[in-house]
């Protein structure tokens, strides 16, 4: 079976200016772990994971994570500062083989496909 | 018109594999029978074979593997590692003889007595891996080749080109991890096809990562694939690596009529394959193409496919390049 068959069509992508606070309510609101990065004319720049903005994250053990500084802190950082950039693509005519390999291989959770 | 050699003993039809397999010596009769009925035989220079030396062998293959085999042989075993691997008992003795002729036919074209050549050997080579008999092949003959090309000649670059039908998994395992043998393949995609290896993005790996480029082509998209695949993904490689020798795995098994695949290329089709291969020789290699038959299994179509290949290594046909 190609992966064009089982490929996500309606792709809900961010901008790279976008701060982190909005690709998070982003991926809540869509229940998605990944969010291909655009430029203004649509093109893909970029990835981001819900693991990379975890990470952005101050820990919730920290003293002063939720406080308004920090939450400040956060809303100037841009996806673009914390996205994979150039991230892999593969071509719909994969196979499902090709695309379960290829994640084994390269260890990410999640292509974009042009 | 170029010096070309040929390879062909009648001892390469020993090697026998039981009524319903299709690896058989009918194959190479029709080859033969194809290039000799073309009235190709006088232009060619014929190469004769000797027993390989078993140095050579163990350049490439475990010590164990290559007594299990002898052994396999020896004790009347009809099969080795898997049951597609069928043998009797002269199948060691025709593959050692195999090996030799291309090692014969390496040191002609070093020594510049031929341009190049076709070595029409049974069994094939290119699926057997260091320590494996696999589809049909015991030796892996061009990787052989290869090594001893390195080794005895010293050539800093090799190239292969292997448009068998199915992926060269062999070849690919033991050359991936060297910078100084380019492996390229173009094969029916491995999610439809043996051995299920030889997908895009393999591409070697340590130092010898982007030392191996693979073309798996989905099923029925025939000639206009091919000459795009290769254009796109042969071409600058081999640009960039610029080849001092040329190996082929000549596999005829893509074509229409074979029922091992469903690529759909043409007779046409492989004609343009061995123009652009004969083309970049010339290029980079100053001719230097070594072409060994690996699998193709349509009898009827065998003898034409054969006579097209080894006219095209003495004659060019026009610039496809």
């Amino acid at each position: 079976m190609f992966i064009s068959k089982s490929m996500t069509r309606d792709v809900v992508t961010i901008d790279k200016k976008a701060n982190i606070l909005g690709a998070t309510d982003k991926m809540i609101n869509r229940k998605i772990r990944h969010l291909p990065v655009v430029e203004h004319d649509n093109r893909l720049i970029g990835i981001v994971s819900d693991r990379d903005i975890r990470s952005a994250m101050p820990s919730i053990i920290s003293h002063d994570y939720n406080s308004k500084e920090e939450r400040e802190k956060l809303s100037k950082l841009k996806v673009a500062d914390i996205m994979t950039p150039d991230p892999i693509t593969i071509s719909p005519s994969y196979t499902l083989q090709d695309a379960l390999l290829l994640l084994q291989q390269t260890k990410v959770g999640a292509y974009c496909l042009l | 018109m170029k010096k070309t050699g040929f390879l062909f003993d009648k001892r390469f039809l020993l090697h026998k594999t039981g009524p319903y397999h299709p690896e058989t010596p009918e194959r190479l009769e029709a080859i033969y029978k194809g290039i000799e009925e073309a009235g190709l035989l006088p232009k060619l220079t014929l190469i004769k074979t000797s027993r390989a030396d078993l140095k050579w062998i163990e350049t490439i293959h475990d010590k164990h593997y290559i007594d299990r085999f002898s052994d396999a042989c020896i004790s009347g075993y009809e099969t080795l590692d898997r049951s597609d691997n069928q043998m009797c008992g002269e199948t060691y003795e025709t593959a050692l003889l195999a090996v030799g002729g291309i090692l014969n036919t390496a040191n002609m074209v070093m020594e510049g007595k031929i341009d190049n050549a076709f070595c029409a050997v049974r069994p094939p080579g290119h699926h057997a891996k260091s320590d494996r008999a696999m589809g049909f092949c015991y030796f892996n003959n061009v990787a052989i080749a290869a090594r001893y090309l390195q080794i005895e000649w010293g050539v800093k670059r090799v190239g292969i080109i292997d448009f068998d039908v199915h992926h060269g998994n062999g070849t690919q395992h033991l050359f991936e991890h060297d910078p100084a043998v380019f492996y390229y393949s173009i094969h029916q995609h491995p999610s439809f096809a043996y051995p299920g290896t030889g997908r895009e993005f393999e591409e070697g790996n340590g130092d010898g990562l982007g030392f191996t480029k693979n073309s798996p082509i989905l099923p029925g998209q025939g000639d206009e694939a091919y000459e795009l695949s290769i254009k796109k993904d042969l071409l600058p490689e081999f640009k960039k690596f610029d080849p001092e020798v040329i190996i082929v795995s000549t596999g005829f098994d893509a074509h229409v009529d074979d029922k091992m695949s469903d690529v759909n290329l043409s007779t046409e089709g492989f004609s343009w394959i061995i123009k652009m291969i004969f083309n970049m020789a010339e290029r980079y290699a100053n001719g230097k193409l070594i072409s060994v038959l690996e699998g193709g299994y349509s009898l009827k179509h065998l003898p034409e496919l054969a006579k097209n290949h080894v006219e095209i290594l003495l004659n060019g046909g026009e610039n496809v390049y």
